[in-house]
């Protein structure tokens, strides 16, 4: 049969102050009428590079494809003129290219309008009243509310969810035969990325386009392709049909990513097995499977021979691997590298009975309120708030983990910094140690500061650029007066470098020369310099790829138990809240809708939207997701400038009553330590 | 956007509020008694007083700036100490030829100037970029008396093209207008145009590299398409700033450019009234440059609202 599209031996280079850096290499897919594949893979590996080549979008120079061929009905796209009418045809009328960032990929001065029918006129050859009437279609289909109104507005008028919807009104309104989706659900909350795969899915199928679906989210892979292809560095590793893949992966990566992978579906003890060191760099790029260093399965012929060709190994399902990884006693192999790899490992004590918690609480915080006044006109007058937390109460122990879960927008942020005080919070009490410090004066909150310290998310934007890594980690000591000497300083440095696993040799670099895993275990090691008892983590391992995360989770949690540590975790991903935290706190519009442990709120949720939540995130296994009944919240996250009365999640409720709209509910203890704000049950 | 106006207008208010503040101060800025300093040694005390009392120099310095101020509102900008002539006529005189020089060679940098610039960021790397960078690099260095000189020595003296100096009003020939204004405008304008190139490059080699421009590549749309229509409108927002910022260059070099091209201007005015110590008409002028310069900026902001809609809707 012959293939929709067939691409073969594609290779790309990226030619950059004279080294060339193979994007792609040698790699060959093809794609079918009417189905959904999915390129996986982490940062780097060349999945987008990939499939942008074929269109002949990638920038050039300093990009350069190097060989192969893109056969899309009998015609070699890459032998067409880069800007030539034919390629331009093609190139979104034929094949439709969807990008990951909503926020940026839409242009800010044009009308929405006017970029959707700008498609239609160019591909579809009609004019403009007839290409407006297909856009508020288009519009409509996509569920974008108001579309004869909203047609008229600009990008910045909508959401990132909405914008999404936008792009996929866009790339679909001339009928593609193929969609590429790059990421497109990766900047979008958990709910919105339900929402918009959900509409995808529905829309190619009703139309009988081809997607790929280009993610480093294995559940997303699992909920929705029917085919996957692994990729790393630059190569195709593993390919097959989904089902096979998940449950007879052979190629060691593959292997790799699902252990790495933390899952709502998990049994809490599993520890997460990192995927050891670092992907290669690919401007030197030997003639050697590009795993090796890496892989744990790595036997003497992989050394010596040349990098392995895709082989089958199942009818449909092939894997560029030497070693036949069924056959190998997988288990005890894993486990042998993972005591090794553990650097702070060695002090590590096997978990016997966990101590009891202490009675006290270390933190608590009572009815906190942080507002925001918005002001209008020049003269600055006070319009109304931004109840950006709106009566938030918790606690935490000493040596327990609470994880603050959320969509963007509901607080969770705003509380961890009100606690820190880089806010002063409007309302309420924050009481640390025995200690209200919601308005201790700066001067004597100082003191006290050295005992909470905070991880932050971005790890490339948090670290000063001009600092080396040594006087980044070792600031807190000299601050907060915390060492004596030059030879203690240094000698704390280094330990603190070594209990987050970075080589102290390496301390006078600056944050640049590190990888993003690396950047993270700096903010870790200055977190700790201060042997604070408390540690807000906000979003601390959502910027970083899957195998580097489950490190850092890893680091997180044997950190906690050498040092008896307590844990304010902030985070979205919910698979990765549970698996770390004791006691779990979901919030919405700055309010907390349910908490409980970690056990009593995801085998027993209560409020809808803790259930929706967790409906939302895909487990990355396609037999679980075929059983699994999938409920799509409806609408999104309101502005917390008009917080819908009654119950702020009334309007997006499935279980909503006539009540709900009046009766603003708070939390009620339903049993031992398990509190829902919901008045239905 | 209503609000974006009346807070824009607001804030040109309170500049030339400012502005006039400085104006008026100005006379008392003159080191010594502004009175002997405008009449010399051999003043008579008679002549001492009726100066100080025209000047309203008797009376409480409140007094005197809000009855000045008065005058300017009113359009009375005093009377000339050295011609005798209401400043108001004298400088409406003088106005039209800055006027015409000073917009032609705004325009003429503007029309020039991004096209250029836009044409060198999309051949980026390549000769013609090249040969605009270093241009315009080279034009910023030149001083504009200098090119003035070689100007008229080249195609005035030597290929006889255009005339030597002096100005026609279009009114009276609209051909030989142009002729005498051309020259004196390229020469304005040109370090203006060199900056806008540059900034009209830059900041369209930030714009070509947006995601969304590789949202309207890979819709299929033609590149040069994509730059008319998509890139352009999103690069010339900080071009026009920086427009608006080089007005007063355009003003401050008129003084320059009035005196080399001997074109009796409002430039050649301030010059010849601050050499006569005619402190009432340099005042004059510098208030109405002063109004012109914070009007065309006032311009310039209500544009951006036209170019981009994040503002006009917040």
């Amino acid at each position: 049969m012959e293939h929709l599209l067939d691409v073969k031996n594609l290779s790309t280079e990226f030619n950059i102050d004279g080294t060339h850096l193979k994007a792609v290499d040698d790699v060959s897919y093809h794609i079918d009428k009417g189905e959904i594949v999915s390129f996986v893979g982490e940062s780097g590996c060349g999945k987008s590079v990939t499939h942008m080549s074929g269109l002949q979008l990638i920038p050039t120079p300093p990009g350069k494809i190097t060989g192969g061929e893109v056969i899309y009905k009998g015609i070699d796209l890459l032998k067409l003129k880069p800007d030539g009418e034919e390629i331009r045809k093609i190139r979104g009328g034929e094949i439709g290219f969807i990008f990951q960032e909503p926020m940026t990929s839409l242009n800010p001065v044009l009308t929405i309008g006017e970029q959707i029918m700008e498609s239609i006129i160019l591909h579809l050859k009609v004019g403009r009243a007839e290409a407006r009437r297909r856009t508020i279609d288009m519009l409509k289909k996509v569920g974008i509310p108001d579309a004869e109104s909203r047609i008229d507005d600009y990008p910045h008028q909508f959401s990132g969810g909405m914008r999404q919807r936008l792009m996929i009104a866009m790339v679909l309104s001339v009928n593609p035969k193929i969609v590429i989706a790059d990421e497109v659900t990766t900047a979008l909350d958990v709910t919105t990325q339900a929402q918009i795969l959900e509409l995808l899915r529905d829309i190619v199928k009703s139309m009988d386009t081809s997607l790929i679906l280009v993610t480093h989210n294995l559940g997303v892979v699992a909920r929705y392709a029917e085919r996957i292809y692994v990729m790393y560095a630059g190569t195709v590793v593993e390919t097959g049909t989904t089902k096979e893949i998940f449950n007879n992966p052979r190629h060691p990566y593959t292997i790799g990513l699902m252990n790495a992978v933390p899952r709502l579906d998990d049994p809490k003890d599993k520890k997460l097995v990192p995927v050891e060191g670092l992907p290669p760099n690919l401007a030197n790029k030997k003639d050697q499977c590009p795993f090796l260093p890496r892989c744990v399965f790595r036997t003497e012929e992989c050394h010596s021979s040349p990098a392995p060709s895709l082989n089958e190994v199942r009818e449909g399902h092939a894997a560029a691997c030497y070693v036949d990884v069924s056959k190998v006693q997988n288990n005890n192999i894993v486990e042998d590298e993972v005591a090794s790899s553990m650097i702070v490992g060695e002090q590590e004590k096997p978990i016997i009975n966990e101590p009891a918690l202490p009675e006290e609480n270390l933190l608590e915080v009572n009815h906190l309120k942080m507002y925001f006044p918005v002001t209008k006109s020049i003269f600055k007058r006070k319009v109304g708030e931004v109840k950006a937390v709106d009566d938030v109460s918790f606690y935490l122990k000493q040596g327990e983990t609470l994880g603050l879960v959320g969509e963007s927008g509901c607080g969770k942020s705003t509380v961890a910094r009100a606690i820190l005080r880089l806010y002063n919070p409007s309302e309420g009490e924050i009481n640390f140690q025995g200690q209200d410090i919601s308005k201790m004066r700066k001067k004597v909150l100082r003191p006290l500061r050295r005992n909470i310290s905070m991880i932050f998310q971005d790890p490339f934007s948090s670290l000063d650029p001009r600092q080396t890594a040594e006087s980044v980690v070792g600031e807190p000591l000299i601050v907060h007066n915390l060492v004596n000497n030059r030879n203690e300083y240094t000698q704390r440095v280094d330990e603190l470098f070594r209990m987050v696993g970075l080589d102290p040799a390496l301390k006078n670099r600056v944050p640049h020369e590190f990888s993003g895993g690396q950047r993270q275990r700096i903010g870790i090691a200055r977190a700790l310099a201060s042997e604070p008892s408390l540690i807000v983590c906000d979003e601390a391992i959502s910027a970083l790829d899957v195998s580097i995360q489950a490190q850092i989770i890893n680091l997180l949690e044997s950190l906690k138990e050498q040092l008896n540590l307590s844990y304010l975790f902030i985070a979205h991903d919910l698979s990765v809240v549970r698996h770390i935290s004791d006691r779990v706190a979901v919030m919405y519009l700055g309010r907390i809708v349910e908490t409980a442990d970690w056990e009593t709120l995801y085998d027993n949720p209560k409020h809808p939207y803790t259930k929706a939540l967790l409906g939302a995130v895909p487990i990355p296994d396609p037999f679980i997701e075929e059983e699994r009944e999938h409920v799509v919240l409806k609408g999104e996250v309101p502005s917390p400038l008009n917080r819908p009365t009654g119950c702020s999640f009334h309007n997006r409720c499935p279980i909503a009553t006539p009540e709900c709209k009046t009766i603003d509910p708070s939390l009620s203890e339903i049993e031992d330590g398990h509190e829902v704000a919901c008045i239905n049950i | 956007m209503t609000q974006f106006i009346i807070q824009r207008i607001y804030q040109t208010v309170i500049v030339l509020f400012i502005l006039s503040l400085f104006c008026f101060l100005l006379i008392h800025m003159i080191p010594g008694n502004p009175v002997l300093t405008i009449l010399g040694d051999e003043a008579t005390p008679e002549e001492i007083r009726m100066l100080t009392e025209e000047l309203g120099l008797d009376r409480p310095l409140p007094m005197q700036y809000l009855s000045w101020l008065g005058g300017v509102v009113q359009g009375d900008l005093g009377t000339s100490i050295i011609y005798r002539e209401d400043v108001k006529d004298l400088i409406l005189k003088r106005l039209p030829p800055t006027v015409h020089i000073g917009i032609t060679s705004f325009i003429i940098s503007i029309v020039a100037g991004v096209p250029l610039g836009v044409i060198a960021a999309v051949k980026r790397g390549g000769w013609i970029d090249g040969f605009i960078t270093t241009s315009s690099n080279f034009s910023m260095a030149i001083p504009n008396f200098w090119l003035g000189i070689l100007g008229i020595y080249l195609f005035a003296l030597n290929l006889g093209w255009l005339p030597v100096q002096g100005y026609v009003s279009p009114t009276e020939d609209f051909w030989a207008s142009q002729r005498y204004v051309i020259m004196p405008s390229l020469v304005l304008g040109l370090s203006t145009m060199a900056i806008l190139a540059r900034q009209a490059r830059s900041s369209m080699l930030e714009v070509i590299r947006q995601d969304y421009i590789r949202t309207a590549i890979s819709k299929g749309i033609k590149t040069r398409v994509v730059i008319r229509k998509h890139a352009l409108k999103n690069a010339i927002i900080p071009v026009v700033t920086i427009a608006g910022l080089m007005l007063p260059n355009i003003v401050g070099g008129s003084v320059i450019i009035e005196q080399v091209f001997n074109v009796n201007g409002i430039g050649r005015l301030v010059l010849q009234s601050v050499f006569n110590q005619d402190i009432v008409v340099v005042q004059g002028c510098l208030i109405v440059l002063a109004i012109a310069v914070a009007a065309a900026n006032l311009l310039v902001d209500l544009s951006y609202g036209y170019f981009d809609p994040r503002i006009r809707y917040k």
